[in-house]
């Protein structure tokens, strides 16, 4: 059986459960057992740009408690996924692990971190995943949304491919969807510069809801919360912004696997999503 | 052969006060007022000190000599010291040279008259026409089915375009008219062994297919396999107008159905037999020519990906055989160049290609509209005038390193920044060309030996610069040597040519290079040498240390690593120097071992310039201070020596590449152990003291010896 | 005009020295971190070359004061493609580091880090929150984590931030 640490995050818990419900669900449905992480904080990157050493060590504090239940750590969101990755590279340094050892921390085991999704492409596998899927999704064309950490930095992670990346591709094809191909792929969402500026921030999530509207998406397939928060929550201010109507849903791609799997939507939290997607699930009962 | 040393004294036209003419029962001293014009009579047998001016100038005159050099002219003479400090210098120098073997010569004989030329591109071509008409009996391989390499797959030749034809075919028609030339295609090198004037080489030649041929080529229409040759279509079975003057199989795409045997007039074998073969030759030159970088490794660019995105080679072919039209294109410079990702060197030839594509387009579609975008335009020399004509032609110059080509509502969008306007731009295009590099073909390189910086052979080893001494059989010849156009790559067959032409003319070859000698007896095979050696020598055979002679440069350095003394440098080893400073050193003297090549100098220097330094000061001269013992170090201090001074070239400029380096990590050590026994670490010093640095040479010494 | 008698030689060399600045030096100008960047494709106003040739020229005051330093969203896609392997997004974060110790450190961070302090994360967990978890069955969740406090005690970040 397939046990990680799951490690959740500020926003996850709080301000999308359907991404955390659903993610749950789905690793029932496939066989994975997710062990709770007490005492679990916020993975630190936002302090990243203020000092980037402190940063680590709040990252490195998180990943010693799945060290001492020696389990591996699988991560809903990407900035978190990159934050502890690269705290948990840091730990077998020298330097930092004698800081780290310094605010009395420990880490008796050695783990990996890897995003949910990651691990479903690599411990679960296609084949796999395929197997499992009662109702596909036929008819649905998705587009998939990578976001910037999730790949990046390859140094990190040498995971997929940093200019043509295929494994989201790949995972929703196999729920029986269309993953719809575009340029710009690899594009940010632009949270990151929500708080420095909205109108930058919007203007980058635009970009991508444009193309999607332009492909004549149903739903865009995404990982990560800040993502989400850029392309859904933030969907309304993008159509005042540029004077045009989007209605695109927004989907977390355990919610889409997981209808996939034959859960229903409230196994998924559909109902949890502001936009809803009433349209696409209709063309599913067709 | 006489067993006593002979000590030359020359006394420069009597400008230097003689010293004693007494040095003992096992010498024999003469004296000479110009050694410089007046040449005794002396055998290599013989031991000898020559005490005279510089070193540097008596080893030009007397290169046939083992000698031991004493400079009484710049180091006595001309500042002042007096002639009681000459005789410890000549009586070191005799002790040195009793204990010192004498270096002996190396000779090749050069058994082979013959050369193997690897390459049938334009410089192989060339090459082998130069050594051809000269007399020398040439092999020329190709491991294409067809001669002409490159060049036979252009278009055209830049900077003005002109056919490739033009030049390649005088090339392959100046070979017909050769004697003793025998051309293998299909041929590649296998093994080689032996030494400069007889190597062994293992040749091995894979089968054209085509035994009998009219060239009537009803072959091409019945075959049913096409394929993509770098932007032009052609059959599995084919045809260059190169040499030779038959039709070939393509064995990598050939499927051997069997329509041609079938059609053919002549004789096509499909299960022909390879053929391997062995040759000797005196010479090999290396001809193998430009290898593309597998741009398709910059992925950011989509070659392979999207449609649309070509190579410089396959551009070119396609716009001249008439397949493609393009409107709008962009040519990319430094796609995976000065990269570290994939090549970190500038191919040198790319931005003229680049170039070349460019007016290709503007020559055949003037109303297309181009962009070359480039980080940096490097169309260096008179090439210029070929990126001022094409700003006359239109062509637009964007100044930036293209982030990445996609693919939008079907045409292709480059997306880069411009410098110039500092804009972001993202221009449309139906065709992208990647102007990319070069590799180097590593795989005969390191069958040959042949010494590296990077990838591609040594430049200055390949100009002769460097290891002038040694004799050497392999040449680099073209663009093998480094990425180059056609002129550029001629003229260097033409070079290689001459360099492989002088070794084959001779019977015998010599070397005096002082090497360094492994006694295996005392080796204790602990590997130390192997790691310290800077041009990779050293190495194990059958359990025995073995120093290759062709790349040991002699600096030294492992004589000196060599914890049991097995490895020696000729003409420099341990127990002569031992005894040099043993004989050389008295109380409160200031001792400065010098490096030949930079602080030897510069102590010459200051007396050309007049300027003294203290009469303690005595100074020797070592190839290296890499070869620098810290025994000899310790030895000195010992004798009551007040200070010692090692002066070695600056950092980088080492002449054997990291020789100071070592002789640093020393000095800090003994420096350290100074400390350790409560002395004054400062009576070591390792300086880097450039060859015209008598200043500082002074100041230094000066300081030592307050 | 940018006037270099105002350049400061050494700040090329305490930005080089940090974690993340060590490719500083190796930049030579390419622009190809500016083509990758997704927030200069949007606003010309942030330009990451910019920033390192001017980091590289001394010219401390525009890179530090300048707003526009903290518009990197660290996505690294610059990382990803600099030819001379410089680690961009980090050598970019390494002098927002620099610029927190020199006294700028922009208003939104500060807050962050004293919700950090007091809850150990972002969001507030309140009840309605805990009861929302309960009820679709999700696990319960720490309210607060002063662990996080500790460290941030522990390390120099808040005598920084108060200068």
């Amino acid at each position: 059986m397939n046990k990680y640490a799951i490690f959740l995050g500020c926003t996850v818990p709080v301000r999308a459960q359907h991404y955390e419900l659903s993610a749950r669900n789905v690793a029932k449905e496939l066989g994975i057992d997710l062990v709770e992480m007490s005492g679990a904080s916020c993975c630190g990157f936002p302090l990243k740009a203020v000092d980037a050493e402190t940063a680590l060590l709040v990252a490195a504090r998180n990943i010693s408690l799945a060290s001492k239940i020696k389990l591996d750590v699988v991560t809903l969101c990407n900035s978190c996924t990159a934050m502890l990755s690269d705290a948990q590279i840091q730990l077998n340094t020298e330097e930092f692990h004698s800081k780290f050892k310094k605010v009395g921390l420990s880490y008796p085991h050695e783990v990996r971190v890897r995003h949910f999704v990651r691990m479903l492409y690599e411990d679960i596998g296609i084949d796999k995943i395929g197997e499992a899927v009662k109702k596909p999704l036929n008819g649905l064309k998705i587009m998939p949304h990578y976001g910037c950490h999730y790949m990046r930095p390859s140094q990190l992670y040498g995971f997929d491919n940093t200019e043509t990346p295929h494994t989201l591709d790949e995972l929703v094809s196999v729920t029986g969807a269309e993953s719809v191909n575009y340029a710009d792929k690899k594009m940010c969402c632009g949270g990151s510069v929500l708080g420095v500026d909205e109108e930058l921030a919007i203007k980058m999530a635009n970009h991508k809801l444009s193309i999607a509207k332009e492909n004549g998406v149903d739903a865009i397939a995404s990982i990560c919360p800040f993502c989400t928060v850029m392309y859904e929550d933030n969907q309304r201010k993008a159509e005042a912004q540029f004077e045009t109507q989007y209605g695109i849903p927004v989907l977390y791609y355990p919610q889409l696997l997981g209808l996939s799997l034959g859960l229903d939507a409230n196994a998924v939290g559909l109902k949890f999503n502001r936009i809803k997607s009433d349209s696409m699930m209709e063309k599913l009962t067709r | 052969m006489n067993n006593k040393i002979r000590v030359l004294i020359c006394n420069c036209h009597g400008s230097v006060k003689l010293p004693k003419l007494e040095f003992g029962p096992d010498t024999i001293v003469e004296q000479h007022d110009n050694l410089c014009n007046v040449k005794p009579k002396i055998s290599a047998e013989d031991k000898v000190v020559i005490a005279g001016c510089s070193p540097n100038l008596l080893e030009g005159i007397y290169p046939e000599i083992n000698a031991e050099f004493v400079n009484i002219f710049e180091h006595i003479a001309l500042i002042g010291h007096p002639a009681e400090k000459a005789n410890a210098l000549i009586a070191a120098a005799i002790e040195k040279a009793k204990h010192t073997e004498p270096i002996k010569k190396k000779t090749f004989e050069i058994k082979h008259k013959k050369a193997l030329v690897v390459g049938g591109g334009i410089a192989g071509i060339e090459v082998a026409f130069q050594l051809s008409k000269n007399g020398v009996d040439v092999t020329l391989i190709e491991k294409k089915p067809f001669l002409g390499g490159t060049v036979a797959k252009l278009d055209r030749l830049y900077p003005e375009g002109t056919p490739y034809s033009h030049t390649l075919m005088p090339l392959i028609s100046n070979l017909g008219s050769c004697k003793k030339l025998e051309r293998l295609v299909n041929t590649t090198l296998t093994e080689v062994s032996g030494r400069p004037g007889d190597y062994r080489v293992a040749l091995k030649t894979v089968p054209r297919g085509v035994v009998e041929c009219i060239n009537c080529g009803k072959c091409i229409d019945v075959c049913p396999v096409e394929v993509d040759d770098d932007g032009k279509k052609r059959k599995a079975i084919y045809y260059l107008p190169t040499y030779p003057d038959s039709y070939a199989i393509d064995f990598d795409t050939c499927t051997k159905c069997g329509e041609c045997v079938k059609i053919c007039p002549g004789k096509i074998d499909l299960n022909e037999k390879i053929n391997e073969t062995e040759i000797n030759v005196g010479a090999i030159v290396v001809a193998t020519g430009l290898n593309w970088y597998d741009v398709k490794k910059v992925e950011e660019y989509g070659y392979g990906r999207l449609e649309g995105v070509m190579k410089t080679l396959e551009f070119e072919r396609a716009v001249a055989s008439g397949t493609l039209h393009p409107k709008k294109v962009a040519v990319i410079y430094c796609a995976g160049s000065r990269d570290t990702n994939h090549l970190p060197y500038c191919s040198k030839i790319c931005c003229l290609l680049g170039l070349k594509e460019a007016k290709l387009v503007k020559d055949r579609f003037p109303e297309a509209e181009v962009y070359v975008i480039a980080m940096d335009m490097r169309s260096y020399g008179t090439f210029e005038y070929l990126y001022n004509k094409l700003r006359d032609r239109g062509v637009s110059f964007v100044k930036g390193k293209p982030s990445e080509i996609l693919k939008r509502n079907g045409s292709l969008v480059v997306r880069t920044e411009d410098l110039y306007t500092n804009e972001l731009l993202e221009i449309d295009v139906d065709s992208v060309v990647l102007s990319s590099g070069f590799i180097a073909d590593t795989e005969t390189f390191s069958k040959l030996n042949i010494k590296l910086d990077g990838d591609f052979p040594v430049l200055f080893e390949n100009a002769g610069l460097g290891s002038h001494e040694l004799p050497r059989g392999i040449f680099t010849a073209g663009a093998a040597t480094f990425p180059s156009g056609v002129a550029e790559t001629l003229i260097d067959a033409r070079k290689a040519s001459s360099s492989a032409l002088n070794l084959l003319r001779e019977d015998r070859i010599e070397t005096r290079l002082p090497q360094a000698k492994v006694d295996e007896e005392q080796c204790s095979l602990c590997r130390m040498c192997i790691g310290t050696c800077p041009y990779k020598a050293i190495s194990i055979v059958d359990d025995k240390i073995k120093i290759n002679e062709e790349l040991c440069m002699g600096c030294g350095i492992c004589s000196v690593t060599c914890p049991s003394y097995a490895s020696q440098l000729e003409g420099w080893n341990h127990r002569g120097l031992y005894e040099q400073i043993r004989a050389l050193v008295d109380k409160g003297d200031l001792l400065a071992i010098m490096c030949r090549w930079s602080a030897y100098n510069a102590t010459e220097r200051a007396a050309q310039d007049r300027l003294s330094y203290g009469e303690n000061v005595k100074i020797m001269r070592v190839p290296c201070t890499g070869a620098v013992d810290p025994s000899h170090v310790m030895l000195a201090l010992n004798k009551g020596a007040r200070g010692v001074l090692i002066g070695g070239c600056y950092p980088d400029a080492c002449h054997y590449a990291r020789g100071n380096f070592r002789a640093k990590a020393r000095e800090s050590i003994l420096r350290m152990n100074l400390e350790l026994m409560g002395m004054d670490k400062n009576r070591v010093r390792l300086e880097w003291i450039g060859k015209d640095e008598a200043q500082k040479f002074i100041k230094i010494v000066e300081e030592m010896n307050k | 005009m940018i006037d270099l008698r105002k350049s400061d030689p050494q700040f090329k060399w305490e930005i080089a020295k940090r974690e993340g600045g060590e490719g500083l030096l190796k930049c030579f100008g390419c622009s190809d971190c500016a083509a990758s960047c997704p927030v200069r494709y949007f606003d010309e106003r942030y330009n990451p070359r910019k920033i390192i040739r001017f980091t590289l020229l001394g010219m401390k005051d525009i890179v530090l004061k300048s707003p526009f330093l903290w518009f990197c969203a660290h996505c690294h896609a610059c990382t990803e493609r600099c030819p001379q392997g410089i680690r961009v997004a980090e050598l970019i974060n390494a002098i927002k580091n620099y610029a927190v110790e020199q006294g700028y450190c922009p208003d939104g961070y500060k807050m962050q880090l004293d919700l950090l302090m007091k809850m150990g994360r972002l969001y507030e967990v309140e009840d309605f929150d805990l009861k929302k978890r309960q009820r679709i069955g999700l696990p319960p969740i720490d309210k607060t984590i002063p662990e996080v406090a500790k460290i941030l005690e522990s390390t120099d970040i808040l005598k920084v931030l108060k200068k």
